[in-house]
């Protein structure tokens, strides 16, 4: 089964979901059963790749090939490396606690279901594609049932934020394309193989001098820059959080973001480092901005959802500034920085992930999420107080925490390359600190509110949910290098590109 | 090359279609006016033309090109494929039709002829090899298809487009006819086999002089497929037009235009000859991004969905121009894969707006809510055509539209390449608006009385989706297929 390990973890899924509309509509449980376990089967083959990847080893593993379309060279080639591997772990046990936190769906469990299990897929192969061309079949891919799940079982405005999340996304995609498309062309012999093109990239061809190199390298950024988002792009984002449901934005957030540095990570660096290692500068503004602005804004929200995804902006900034201070040649720091900045990926999806299923429940129960209109939860939810204030001081990268860490190594690696940028980005520490207090004394702490004084606590299954998250923070905040050994090689090698 | 005056069996597919019209009118007046039996016989002869034009794509014979008649016509690969494409295009439209509440019964037989008459004119056009043949099949095709349009006498909207397209194709034929005879009068023959010698022999003193006849017989191409500036009757005939013709024009007809264009561009003067007309590429390019772009900018606002699909037509127009601009073999391939991933996807989304009109006697998007609800099957089948539309993948509209991206960046028009990216994302608001009505919005409550889509229609669409998506996964063959008719028109 080895060789076969990621090419199950990502049609068992897809299996999956044709499984889902092959059972009738009136039998929920059964949907329910089929959907849990085939999210199950990717989350048990990840723990599996997990324990079986070869930790100080920098190629890639577990590879999987065979030719698509020879004419073009178009290959199935799927593998994994310290960068992957991380991502496809966060992949696999959000798709499976979101199958959980969806079983409340009232309306076409069954279409939901069936399409969640397509995302998955999509983006799982996202993560383990090698080949260009598979790479954005499964990138697009993600787009359509992303589309369905806002449109159809979103929010009031779920229209609008449906379409906005589609349009940005696909205008970023194109661009990707045809950089894609330009680069097969530019290499001799034309391929679509990412580690041969890394490969290429590493020894700075001529004829990709500029304008070549720049064209493309701004394409692949913009195309990235939406999905994570960096500030000007980022405006589908608070849209497409809010309104969709709790488990699609769980999703968005914890994985389709972490989708746009992959990217960068994955391409943009090793293909052109030459352009990456220029633009480092611009890259850490904008980090800059994201992260400040975003705390900014989360701190002027009033919707706890809304809250929610502002922080994401800002914690995004972060993964922003520890990969750009990466590239600068001679920073001492350049491999705590891209670690730091990679493990803020992972960290980013659990803790954003706990945050949206925790504004979940409280949706759930209460129908609104204005921060002002509850008070003195801590009373009548115990259980789910002491959750959100482990994942609001995790947010906030309180020692012991898994974001605290990540955010550290960060700071660390990005000062001596960016030092102005770096002292003035702390400051969204503490706005981030500043907005999550207030808001936790808002709703938690003060008097009761007595409309909410009824307010049953966390069920079983929400613990269940949330419990994995739970431990997964503290642990890497207490001992983060099972995830810190696991990418090091990868990354180290990556840093190898700029020197 | 098999050249003789009688390989007519080569021609059997036009034969067979040919003797369709005359079994339908014969079986008419001996008094079988039953529709449905009717339509049986038609889909009995053009599943059988259908097998022959197969057939004969891959007889070694055909793949060497034979020569029919003195050169007037020529089977080749080329042909053949585009007669498959016509073929399976009429043969959805009798489908269509048969079932259609905007035919009516009685003149079921009539209409059924002239569809015919169009698809044999475009299978003689496919083959033609000579200019005289070139127009005559030409006309066949025109005249039958303004009979078409107008086709709903009691509809004034049907009416205005079957004017239209008069009008607009009388005066295109002209120039178009005005342009083959100066190609005569400079080349000095009819024969386009031995135009392609006469040019490619360069004993032609200045190549740019034809300039002139290939803009005039291009401005007359350009009505038929639909390009920019000369689109502007598009819309309103689709609009006008009987839904089944409406989805026949927005195929077959363009086709049949691109046929004639890529044996002229490509068949006739030989490839770097083509290149060595000054601005021939650029000019096309040029249209090629305006077409897509008005096409795309005039399809935001369509709340009618037949006159939206005309407009994403134009843009289509728009893409496949893309892939003739580059002129040169890797983009002939692109447009005539893209030709085929089109003809899928539009002709299934087609299908849908047909039953759904049957249903509702409605094309307003707006109106059409909740069908996800109502035909799970037949929205889902919209759902894939319309990704297929825009270009995603895994549909072969991705493929058609990354064949047809690679030929335009490997020929270096990045500014081309870039206008269609963003045709692309602005494409998908509109195609999204069909969506978001059919998902998003919950049925209306006089939506729920109609009945079931009938099964006839929800196995028509699903043949339809099935190809999209199987050539968005496994498209090599085809794609082989696209690279011998092209090799075929070229090689001389």
């Amino acid at each position: 089964m080895g060789s076969y390990l990621l090419t199950l973890m990502i049609f068992v899924p897809l299996l999956g979901a044709i499984a889902v509309l092959c059972v009738p509509s009136r039998e929920e449980k059964v949907l329910k059963t089929v959907a849990a376990s085939a999210a199950a089967v990717p989350l048990a083959l990840a723990v599996l790749l997990f324990m079986q990847f070869d930790r100080g080893s920098t190629a890639m593993q577990f590879v999987e090939r065979a030719p698509w379309l020879p004419a073009f060279n178009i290959e199935y080639y799927i593998g994994v490396d310290g960068l992957s591997v991380p991502m496809v772990l966060l992949t696999a046990l959000l798709s499976f606690i979101c199958t959980l936190a969806s079983w409340n769906i009232e309306k076409g469990l069954k279409g939901y279901m069936a399409l969640f299990l397509l995302l998955e897929t999509g983006m799982m192969g996202t993560f383990c594609a090698l080949d260009f061309f598979l790479f954005y079949v499964f990138w697009e891919v993600m787009l359509l049932p992303m589309y369905f799940l806002i449109g159809i079982w979103g929010g009031p405005r779920r229209e609008y934020a449906a379409i906005k999340f589609f349009l940005y996304t696909l205008a970023g995609s194109v661009l990707l394309f045809l950089g894609i498309i330009g680069l097969y062309f530019w290499t001799t012999p034309h391929t679509f193989d990412i580690v041969r093109l890394a490969e290429i990239g590493k020894t700075r061809p001529q004829e990709w001098n500029p304008p070549f190199q720049w064209l493309v390298f701004i394409a692949f950024y913009i195309a990235f820059a939406i999905k994570v988002p960096v500030f000007p792009f980022h405006t589908w984002l608070p849209d497409a959080h809010v309104e969709a449901p709790t488990a699609v934005s769980v999703i968005l957030a914890g994985v389709l973001l972490k989708m746009g540095t992959y990217g960068i990570l994955r391409f943009n660096y090793p293909i052109f480092p030459e352009a990456a290692q220029f633009l480092a500068i611009p890259m850490a503004v904008l980090a800059f901005i994201n992260m400040v602005y975003g705390a900014l804004v989360a701190m002027a929200q009033t919707d706890l959802k809304k809250l929610v995804a502002y922080s994401s902006i800002s914690h995004m900034g972060f993964v922003m500034l520890g990969i750009a201070a990466a590239t600068v040649p001679g920073n001492p720091g350049a491999a705590a920085a891209v670690n730091g900045g990679v493990l803020q990926m992972f960290n980013h999806g659990c803790v954003t992930a706990m945050l949206f299923l925790l504004v979940g429940v409280i949706y759930d129960r209460a129908h609104h999420r204005d921060i002002y209109g509850f008070g003195g939860l801590a009373q009548v939810m115990p259980t789910y107080t002491g959750f959100v204030t482990l994942a609001f001081f995790a947010a906030l990268g309180l020692p012991g925490l898994s974001s605290f860490i990540s955010e550290a190594l960060v700071f660390i690696g990005s000062f001596q390359a960016f030092m102005t940028i770096t002292i003035l980005g702390t400051a969204a520490i503490v706005l981030g600190a500043a907005y999550m207090l207030w808001t936790l004394q808002r709703v938690f702490l003060g008097e009761v509110n007595a409309k909410y004084a009824a307010l049953p606590d966390l069920s079983p299954r929400e613990i269940f949910c949330l419990t994995p998250l739970a431990v997964i923070v503290v642990i890497l905040g207490l001992y983060p290098s099972p995830v810190l050994d696991l990418m090091n090689p990868s990354l180290t090698h990556l840093l190898t590109f700029f020197w | 090359m098999r050249a003789s005056l009688l390989n007519l069996d080569y021609l059997l597919p036009e034969w067979i279609v040919c003797g369709t019209i005359l079994v339908l009118i014969l079986s008419y007046l001996l008094g079988t006016t039953d529709r449905r039996r009717l339509a049986d016989l038609s889909v009995l002869g053009l599943v059988t033309a259908l097998f022959f034009s197969v057939v004969t794509f891959f007889e070694p014979a055909v793949v060497g090109r034979v020569s029919i008649g003195n050169g007037l016509l020529q089977v080749d690969p080329f042909s053949q494929l585009f007669k498959i494409l016509f073929l399976v295009s009429t043969l959805a439209a009798v489908l269509y039709s048969a079932g259609s509440v905007e035919i009516h019964g009685k003149r079921w037989m009539e209409f059924n002829c002239f569809l015919l008459g169009v698809t044999s004119g475009m299978m003689f056009l496919a083959s033609s090899m000579n200019l005289m043949m070139v127009y005559l099949s030409f006309e066949m095709m025109s005249l039958s298809s303004y009979v078409l349009a107008g086709y709903t006498r009691g509809d004034p909207r049907s009416t205005e487009a079957g004017y239209k397209y008069v009008l607009f194709g009388a005066v295109s034929s002209g120039v178009m006819l005005f342009g083959l005879s100066l190609m005569y009068g400079l080349l000095g023959t009819l024969d386009m086999g031995l135009m392609a010698q006469r040019t490619a022999l360069a004993q032609f003193p200045d190549l740019h002089l034809l300039l002139l006849p290939l803009t005039l017989v291009f401005v007359g191409l350009g009505y038929k497929i639909a390009f920019f500036p000369f689109h502007y009757w598009a819309p309103d005939v689709y609009e006008g037009s009987p839904t089944p013709v409406t989805a026949f024009f927005s195929v077959g007809t363009k086709a049949a235009g691109l046929a004639l264009l890529l044996r002229l561009l490509l068949g006739t003067l030989s490839l770097d000859q083509t290149q060595a007309i000054p601005w021939a590429g650029d000019l096309l390019a040029f249209l090629a991004a305006m077409t897509m772009t008005v096409g795309n900018l005039a399809a935001l606002n369509q709340a009618n969905i037949k006159r939206m699909l005309a407009y994403s037509a134009i843009a289509h127009a728009g893409y496949m121009l893309m892939g003739v601009a580059v002129l040169n073999v890797a983009g002939a391939e692109a447009v005539l894969f893209y030709l085929f991933a089109y003809m899928f996807t539009n002709l299934g989304a087609f299908t849908v707006v047909v039953a759904l009109f049957n249903l509702y006697q409605s094309e307003q998007v707006d109106e059409l809510t909740g069908m996800g609800k109502l035909f799970p099957l037949a929205s889902v089948c919209m759902a894939i055509c319309l990704f297929s539309l825009t270009g995603l993948p895994p549909t072969a509209g991705f493929i058609g539209k990354f064949y047809v991206f690679a030929a335009v960046i490997q020929k270096g028009y990045f500014v081309l390449a870039l206008v269609g990216a963003i045709n692309t994302a602005i494409s998908l608001f509109y195609y999204m608006r069909i969506m978001k009505a059919f998902y998003f919005r919950e049925p209306k409550a006089e939506m729920l009385a109609a009945g079931p889509m009938p099964c006839g229609y929800n196995v028509l669409i699903a043949s339809l989706t099935v190809p999209v998506l199987i050539f968005g996964i496994c498209w090599s063959r085809l794609y082989e297929y696209c690279s011998t008719s092209i090799s075929s028109l070229i090689a001389h």
